[in-house]
């Protein structure tokens, strides 16, 4: 049984899975929110894994953010019998010294998005909510100790704004939120981490920063890193996260 | 062959005739005459209608009215304002054509056509010297009028005036690649803003300013990823 599931966002439609990682099978997972998948089990080390691109899609970007259906994936995990999720999602910075290429841990969130379902309601036939707080940060650590040693820029705990989408935002949007302290701009992590908390599963996102976000000065070249390198990067520390913590060795 | 200009304008512009258009996202009212295509954003009207309308009448460059509350003390009515960005707090409306796709993610730097801003402003401080450029207009979704204190929220957020009628329009008419512009006039009178838009279509010259509204899906066109056909980028509802 996976014990964790990793939502691939940005170039998870890329990836390669590399050497390290013994793959187990494929599958889609029915939920009662429609079909999630396909997700992949493999084994890294000791630890059975499972993972799923969140915008579907081969070679491409299947689904833009607003569509996903985040309610069938993260029932998927429990379905699974994963406790915990780890993600990656790509974002504008908001924060001149947070450049493109670098890497943040997510530790707060400013939702911003209108008209996802955000809640899985009855079926969660009166389920308790779980205390604590959304983000995991015991997981954040650990991921952003693993990011930190790619040699990158790694902000440990960034404030994310959730916008809607697919449009990206306006300059004075952007103005506001930055203002309203969020350190990062993205569409993906609202509903996703509320879902996973409805369920009890732990959540921790790395952000991946693509792009300063519309209006924020920088200097030189303007950069949107959505290569497949990115996904490989970040799907290379989850797994380098995931394979020292299975060993023991500490982070 | 037509011009290539489109009116979209509130209600309170004149009265619409005839059976309208019809759209694969409801009806859409227009106004006799011998003008440019001048559609009316009725209350009710899907916006994807107004600008599917729009595109299919064979437009290319749409100019929009719409009445304001100020947000800015300074503003009065009667003054008009081009407005330069957006902050969109509409919460109900659909917010694009490609429901369900891999593409949409249009960038909105600024929300508006530079070359129809420009024209706009001068035709509107022909009608009165009470005339602002790169006003910050927040969409709010109405029909109702903000609140005095959420006034207040828009003026702390960096907003000049609050409509109900340009979002999500705007960026709907960038997603096909039409340029968008828009004039609005503060109070509940839309009569001097339909005159400034009028007179913007009048005029004979093409662009004076460069302007990428036209290409939009230019490099998912050239990869393949979606035909040159607009109709087919649409998700129908």
């Amino acid at each position: 049984m996976p014990g964790t599931l990793i939502i691939g966002g940005t170039a998870a439609y890329h990836l390669s899975l590399g050497e390290q990682v013994t793959v187990l099978g494929e599958e889609m997972v029915e939920t009662p929110f429609g079909a999630a998948g396909p997700v992949l089990r493999f084994r890294i080390g000791p630890a059975e894994c499972a993972f799923l691109s969140r915008h579907g899609g081969r070679g491409r970007l299947g689904i833009t953010p607003p569509f996903v259906n985040y309610r069938a994936n993260i029932w998927a995990a429990r379905a699974l019998g994963a406790s915990r999720i780890i993600s990656w999602n790509s974002a504008g910075s908001l924060v001149r010294s947070l450049a493109p290429g670098s890497i943040a841990g997510v530790a707060d969130l400013i939702d911003w998005t209108r008209q996802r379902p955000a809640t899985f309601g009855p079926a969660l036939r009166g389920e308790r909510r779980p205390a604590g707080p959304l983000f995991d940060p015991a997981l954040r650590q650990g991921l952003v100790a693993a990011a930190r040693r790619t040699g990158r820029h790694v902000a440990p705990a960034a404030v994310y704004a959730a916008t809607e989408g697919p449009r990206l935002e306006t300059r004075a949007e952007i103005e506001l939120l930055a203002a309203a302290g969020a350190e990062l701009v993205g569409m993906t992590l609202a509903p996703e981490v509320f879902l996973a908390r409805e369920l009890g599963l732990a959540y921790a996102s790395l952000c991946w920063v693509s792009n300063y976000a519309t209006g924020v000065p920088f200097d030189g070249p303007e950069q949107r890193l959505f290569g497949p390198e990115a996904g490989q990067l970040l799907f290379g520390i989850i797994l380098d996260f995931l394979q020292r913590e299975a060993s023991g060795c500490g982070q | 062959m037509g011009s290539d200009w489109v009116l979209i304008l509130p209600p309170g512009c004149g009265e619409p005739a005839g059976p309208g258009r019809k759209t694969p996202f409801g009806p859409v009212q227009e106004l006799p005459g011998d003008g440019p295509l001048t559609l009316i954003r009725s209350e009710g009207t899907d916006p994807r209608a107004l600008i599917y309308a729009a595109k299919e009448a064979g437009g290319r460059r749409v100019l929009a009215a719409d009445v304001a509350a100020p947000v800015s003390r300074l503003l009065e009515p009667g003054d008009l304002v081009v407005p330069g960005d957006v902050i969109d707090l509409t919460r109900l409306r659909p917010f694009t054509f490609f429901a369900g796709k891999g593409y949409g993610f249009i960038k909105l730097n600024p929300p508006f056509c530079p070359d129809l801003m420009a024209l706009c402003l001068e035709a509107a401080r022909e009608i009165t010297p009470r005339t602002f450029a790169q006003g910050v207009y927040v969409g709010v979704e109405g029909p109702r009028d903000p609140t005095p204190a959420e006034l207040r929220m828009c003026r702390q957020w960096g907003g000049d005036l609050a409509g109900t009628g340009l979002l999500p329009e705007a960026y709907l008419a960038r997603e096909l690649e039409l340029c968008y512009g828009a004039v609005t006039v503060v109070g509940t009178d839309p009569q001097p803003a339909a005159a400034v838009l009028r007179r913007v279509a009048g005029q004979k010259e093409a662009h004076r300013l460069p302007c990428t509204c036209g290409e939009t899906m230019r490099s998912l066109r050239e990869q393949g990823i979606v035909p040159e056909d607009w109709r087919s980028w649409i998700t129908l509802p």
